[in-house]
């Protein structure tokens, strides 16, 4: 997979699951304070992100640094990486 | 040039009387807030105790909610008329069954507010509520919820415990109050808790309120309170979304409300 198409899947789980509009979904956007997302949404977006990637997702301590979509799309590219994937 | 002086008079005339009428409206309401909380919360206290040792543990917390219902009753009232509330009831519920209230937070008069809903009915505050001494007491005696202060699987299961023996739940999903007019975001605990429970919640608007008081005072202004309930938002409609999409649209009908609230004022 490559990193165009990561980022166009995350994006979706954006779309799809969290109903945001398009606009504002750009890789500078921040998840809590432009996107509307609290903590306890994250478990959700864990839900789809490994479902969308086929993913285990166990890393906590990398989980709590996101900030930003473009924090996600390394998140998942270096996750991937590190299942060999 | 006379016409100027007696304009600047009158102003400053106006000036004063709403000094008068604030100074008249909080020393009065203070005062009478002192004088019913001094009579009625060790008055029902010593009533509630002692049925305690004839009733049982489920009839004690439903008289000693309908007590904190009385006693926010009394308290809405006493700056009347200079600061009027009214309901307004377009939910249409059944209120045999418990529901999710989810209101907008301007003011520290909201709990008191949404107290006096006439069903059996427990607060998710913040933490401030709870340290008000004596309220705060009983705020945690009549099981209000602190979300701040415990895990979020520990407040599931107390929310659902609560609504499985009848109890309906009011969130201020926004956490804190806001400064301006704007809604603060939202947080998902109640609209997690509705899709697990399948309880539905209604949306409630609070209008009229940021001054009485404003954030980070205790004088109250005169003005006009309107408690709006709209209809409720029913687990069918959104069984297979996320939290946060339900979240996102009971904002949004809670922020359309308050914008045709403002315009109609």
């Amino acid at each position: 997979m490559t990193e165009p198409e990561i980022v166009e899947l995350v994006n979706k789980v954006f779309e799809n699951a969290f109903e945001i509009e398009k606009e504002k979904i750009k890789p500078e956007a921040h998840i809590f304070m432009d996107l509307g997302l609290d903590s306890l949404d994250i478990v959700d977006l864990v839900v789809e992100l490994q479902k969308g990637f086929k993913i285990e997702i166990t890393d906590n301590e990398k989980l709590r640094e996101i900030r930003t979509l473009q924090d996600i799309y390394d998140f998942v590219s270096t996750t991937r990486a590190e299942m060999g994937k | 040039m006379a016409l100027c002086c007696a304009v600047m008079v009158l102003a400053e005339n106006n000036w004063h009387m709403k000094k008068l009428k604030l100074i008249y409206l909080n020393t009065t309401f203070y005062l009478l807030f002192f004088l019913a909380s001094a009579l009625i919360i060790p008055t029902l206290s010593v009533i509630l105790v002692t049925a305690r040792i004839f009733i049982s543990e489920r009839l004690f917390y439903r008289y000693f909610r309908r007590a904190i219902r009385f006693y926010g009753q009394v308290v809405v009232r006493l700056p009347y008329p200079l600061v009027k509330v009214r309901y307004e009831d377009m939910s249409n519920v059944d209120k045999s069954v418990p529901h999710i209230y989810v209101c907008n937070h301007n003011s520290m008069s909201d709990p008191f507010l949404m107290s006096v809903f006439p069903y059996e009915m427990v607060q998710v505050v913040n933490v401030w509520p709870f340290s008000i001494p004596i309220i705060g007491y009983y705020a945690r005696l009549g099981k209000y919820l602190d979300v701040n202060n415990m895990p979020f699987e520990k407040f599931l299961a107390d929310a659902k415990t609560l609504l499985d023996e009848g109890v309906s739940i009011a969130f201020f999903p926004e956490g804190t109050r806001i400064d301006g007019a704007e809604m603060g975001s939202f947080h998902s605990g109640a609209f997690r808790l509705f899709l697990e429970t399948k309880a539905p919640i209604v949306p409630v608007c609070i209008y009229g309120n940021k001054k009485i008081p404003p954030k980070g005072s205790m004088w109250l202004h005169p003005g006009t309170i309107i408690v709006r309930s709209l209809p409720p938002v029913t687990w069918e409609e959104y069984q297979d979304s996320t939290a946060y999409v339900v979240k996102s649209n009971v904002r949004k009908r809670i922020g359309e409300e308050l914008a045709t609230m403002s315009e109609g004022q």
